[in-house]
């Protein structure tokens, strides 16, 4: 049993996580209304020919990809995801901040997940490198509280996520000391 | 000295409050010891052999008196009244109980100091010269650049889950006292044909199982894109170090397998893409962080040379301390005057709380409250009046802090070894205490010059024994200790990794082994000849003779 923490509140999860395009297949198959079926992700290798036999708008297409995946593999079908999900076996893997500061570098608007073991203490790091939802795996996990998950109110470096920019408003006094001088 | 606005307080404070909460959950049983591993490390609290051991930074190895005084007190009220100064310029401490840690870093939050990064895989403590703003031979202070890094650093998101370890040092002069080229990235300010002041950028040296030389990667970099450029080398590292195997995953492990070049290109196009970034830093911001670092106000004070000092005093005790542990300062009339924590009957780096109390008053009354950490465990204050040197080193002998033996044999570099570290596999301060007791003569070992003896008890080389002029590795032989001695290793100038002479010595045989090494080299050096110089001239070959023939005879 999976918990999803997603713009900052516990959530279920709309996502479909399938394993092969003949998941996807069945999805397609059931005489569902597509505009109506639940949007899913799958494994990068998978992905082409999801969007293939999935065209936009819906349903909508993820992908998961694995913390050694450069992101140029995932940028020519990002245009089309909805969802981009970075999995990890370990919480100590911490390839997945770059992958996410990436993944906005090059233009990618939409929700970025981290899926995998994840320390409820890294909550506040990973939405600071533009993380949108994390998926906690672990058994037995229980929902931490907000001092956890946001102990910082103030961050020194500048342009990320969340929290005060300690350089932006100490350069905003130098130029204002300047103006008065 | 930098001081902290409100916004420094609050990340210190918020800190202290995160980790209160991060003990108590442990302590509850909600993280469990494998989650509450890396968390504890990168705040500098490890578990070792007896007890919990905490490693508090003292960024780039700059503390205040007042600092000082409040390390003193937690380690009466906290530990066993001493502390023990590392080759990173921190302090550590080596009896709290975990339940205490947060009141201790509560209490440093309150003179503006914290544990943050002085351990886990994240961007440590940055380190730079102990003579910074005051040798002769300085380009510019590299100080106001290394808090800028601490800052940039502190709590970084994206970096705090690294493969490694990742150092970072920077030196503003022509000799490389802050072993830049040892380490994961090593900076070194200099000034381009136009005359504008930049750095030299060298990645993936490093020490531990695998001692590698750093690479140049960029001969001049603008000022101003310091942090864009330092970030576009830990993403590079962040992507592609290994993760596999722990002993692989220091950044050098990266560039070695790669290639410099490549590494570089790498960095060159990352960087392309942020150096227009918020990182960029104002012509006004550094500026700013310079101001907190302009030297003190010295004024005009009687020049004195050693002799003239020497005479007045009457002291050959005197005499001897000041030609050893002073050091010229581009002021006239002032001198650089060492601490010396290397007292015979003590383990290197050890300084008790009374100690701790003596240097803060002595930091006020003759060098303006600072005190500076250097990469040999010793202590030094900046910037003594000539004519105040005999009251000072009164203060000091008298505290048991004024060994005259700073760059001699006796000013051996040695880690916490086997009777406190849980990772060495070797004890070394008890062999600092035998070559301690074998070369007692001081005027011995002023004959033989200046000397690096640097020892570890493990392969992890926390006393840099590869760049020690003698090194010292404890290693494990079927449960016995057993020492490797390396010759010829240096940081300064042209840093060289030291070569192994032979077959590892037991323990009762290093002071000897040393002793032989010692021989041969007063046997065959030239006039004023430094032991590092001998080796790379001579080889190794003669002191392999000298050592292993002389034992069988």
């Amino acid at each position: 049993m999976s918990q999803l923490y997603h713009n900052g509140q516990w959530t279920n999860d709309p996502w479909l996580h399938l394993d092969s395009v003949d998941d996807l297949v069945d999805q397609l198959d059931s005489g569902t209304d597509r505009r109506f079926l639940r949007p899913a992700t799958l494994p990068l290798h998978h992905v082409g020919r999801a969007l293939a036999i999935a065209p936009l708008p819906a349903p909508k297409i993820g992908a998961r990809i694995a913390p050694d995946t450069a992101i140029t593999q995932v940028a020519p079908f990002l245009p089309l995801l909805g969802l981009v999900v970075l999995e990890v076996d370990r919480f100590e893997d911490g390839r997945v901040f770059t992958q996410a500061r990436d993944l906005r570098s090059v233009g990618f608007a939409e929700e970025i997940r981290v899926r995998g073991p994840i320390v409820a203490d890294q909550i506040g790091a990973l939405l600071a490198c533009s993380v949108d939802s994390i998926d906690f795996t672990q058994q037995g996990f229980s929902k931490p509280p907000s001092q956890v998950t946001h102990p910082f109110s103030v961050r020194y470096q500048p342009g990320l996520g969340y929290g005060f920019d300690i350089r932006a408003a100490r350069r905003n006094q130098l130029r204002n000391k300047e103006n008065m001088s | 000295m930098y001081q902290y606005d409100t916004y420094d307080q609050q990340v210190v404070d918020q800190r202290v409050a995160q980790f209160r909460l991060q003990t108590e959950r442990y302590l509850n049983g909600d993280l469990s010891e494998e989650e509450f591993k890396p968390l504890r490390l990168m705040n500098g609290l490890y578990i070792q052999l007896h007890a919990p051991m905490l490693r508090i930074a003292i960024p780039y190895g700059l503390l205040s008196s007042r600092q000082m005084r409040a390390l003193a007190d937690i380690t009466r009220r906290y530990d066993r009244s001493y502390g023990h100064f590392t080759t990173r310029q921190n302090l550590q401490i080596n009896w709290p109980r975990l339940e205490d840690v947060p009141d201790i870093l509560a209490d440093l939050a309150k003179v503006q100091m914290h544990a943050i990064q002085t351990s886990g895989n994240c961007i440590r403590n940055v380190t730079t010269d102990h003579l910074s703003g005051i040798a002769a031979d300085e380009l510019e202070d590299p100080r106001p650049w290394a808090e800028l890094i601490r800052q940039w650093s502190t709590l970084h998101p994206e970096f705090s889950f690294l493969p490694r370890k990742f150092k970072i040092a920077i030196t503003g002069a022509e000799r490389d006292r802050a072993a830049a080229k040892v380490h994961d990235i090593g900076l070194r300010l200099v000034r381009s044909a136009s005359g504008k002041t930049g750095f030299e950028v060298l990645v993936g040296g490093g020490l531990g199982r695998t001692p590698i030389i750093g690479v140049v990667i960029r001969d001049f970099l603008p000022q101003q894109h310091l942090l864009s450029y330092l970030e576009a080398i830990l993403r590079v590292y962040n992507r592609l170090g290994r993760r596999d195997n722990k002993y692989k995953a220091r950044i050098k492990i990266l560039v070695k397998a790669m290639g410099g070049r490549e590494f570089a290109e790498l960095v060159e196009q990352e960087w392309a893409a942020i150096r227009g970034s918020r990182l960029l830093l104002g012509e006004d911001e550094i500026e700013a962080m310079k101001a907190h670092f302009r030297p003190p106000e010295l004024p005009p004070a009687l020049s004195l040379s050693n002799d003239e000092l020497g005479d007045a005093h009457q002291n050959s005790r005197f005499s001897a301390w000041l030609r050893h542990n002073t050091h010229p300062h581009k002021v006239t009339g002032y001198r650089a005057a060492y601490v010396s924590l290397k007292h015979p009957d003590v383990p290197p780096g050890d300084i008790t709380a009374e100690q701790m109390d003596v240097v803060a008053k002595a930091a006020d009354d003759y060098s303006h409250g600072l005190i500076r950490t250097t990469h040999s465990q010793n202590l030094l204050l900046g910037d003594v009046a000539e004519q105040d040197l005999y009251s000072l080193w009164q203060t000091l002998d008298s505290a048991g802090l004024a060994s005259p033996n700073i760059n001699t044999l006796s000013d051996i570099i040695c880690c916490p070894g086997l009777d406190f570290c849980s990772l060495a596999n070797a004890r070394s301060i008890p062999i600092a205490k035998q070559i301690n007791q074998l070369f007692d003569d001081m005027d011995y070992q002023y004959d033989l010059g200046e000397l690096k003896l640097k020892m570890s008890g493990c392969m992890n080389a926390c006393g840099h024994h590869h760049v020690g002029n003698i090194g010292i590795l404890g290693v494990d032989k079927k449960g016995e200790e057993w020492y490797q001695i390396t010759i010829g290793g240096s940081v300064e100038r042209e840093a060289s990794l030291g070569k192994v002479i032979g077959p590892a010595v037991p323990f009762d045989e290093v002071a000897n082994t040393v002793e032989r090494l010692l021989g041969v080299y007063i046997e065959q050096r030239l006039e004023d000849e430094r032991f590092v110089d001998t080796v790379k001239r001579i080889g190794v070959k003669p002191f392999k003779e000298g050592v292993y023939v002389s034992a069988l005879s």
